[in-house]
């Protein structure tokens, strides 16, 4: 895995929230993106587990990239769903999307999040209007 | 009211939400915005909401039952993504089956306009005095 440096991506850099949280981009076998974490203190919740609100951000953000690297415009979240599969609290999280319906102003995306070991943490799915 | 910034979790005071402690079975919980909630085109990610929706729906059934409550699924719609001052959420419970309790929420912005709105199924794990 390297580190994505393509001007395509220079949006997520400007993004605070994704800088806030802490997510990183990495490419997968030279094409996929992947949404990266490694997870800290500040992103658990009172039962110490990874909060919600992380996945649910993780997820709209690699479904953002996803869409962005392939309109190369912005895009907005109309909906989203998030199924909560495993809890974790330590180490490093990857999330990859997968476009499901590509229209002219509307989009479908699905998504998921894994654990170093592959299990899966998370998976989710939203529409998006595309910025035209 | 009790301003209780607060014992909710590292994350949510990572956000800077605000919790009042109330009377009632609910739960009041306002967000203040700030620059690092923003998106780069200046929109608040979507995120944000779903953090304070699912922290909303949360506490609320964790109130009500005594129990922690450990998120199983959430359905979130967005309806204004564009930045207010303020933020306030109201939670309503729909349903209890056991174990299993399904809430929903609304976030409002400073003019009382709906932002976003969700619905989420919660696991109950009793909290052991």
């Amino acid at each position: 895995m390297v580190a994505v440096n393509d001007a395509k991506m220079d949006w997520f850099e400007k993004n605070s929230f994704i800088k806030h949280l802490g997510f990183e981009t990495i490419e997968r076998e030279g094409k996929d993106i992947v949404v990266k974490l490694s997870i800290e203190a500040k992103h658990l919740n009172i039962q110490q587990n990874l909060h919600g609100g992380v996945h649910a951000a993780m997820l709209d953000t690699i479904q953002t990239v996803a869409l962005r690297s392939v309109y190369e415009t912005g895009v907005t979240a109309i909906n989203q769903n998030v199924h909560y599969l495993a809890g974790t609290n330590s180490g490093v999280i990857y999330a990859t999307a997968k476009i499901i319906q590509q229209g002219y102003k509307i989009a479908a995306v699905e998504s998921e999040i894994l654990d170093e070991d592959d299990r899966l943490i998370a998976k989710g799915s939203g529409v998006y209007k595309i910025n035209r | 009211m009790e301003e209780t910034k607060s014992t909710i979790s590292s994350f949510f005071d990572y956000l800077g939400f605000i919790s009042e402690e109330t009377e009632e079975p609910t739960f009041d919980l306002e967000l203040p915005i700030n620059s690092f909630l923003l998106q780069d085109d200046g929109t608040v990610h979507p995120g944000v909401f779903a953090t304070m929706l699912d922290i909303m729906m949360g506490a609320t059934i964790s109130k009500q039952t005594n129990s922690f409550a450990t998120t199983i699924n959430l359905n979130l719609h967005y309806f204004d993504l564009h930045p207010s001052n303020k933020y306030t959420a109201e939670t309503t419970v729909l349903n209890r089956d056991g174990k299993y309790v399904t809430g929903e929420g609304v976030i409002y912005d400073e003019h009382q306009n709906q932002v976003a709105k969700a619905s989420g199924t919660f696991k109950l794990n009793p909290i052991k005095e």
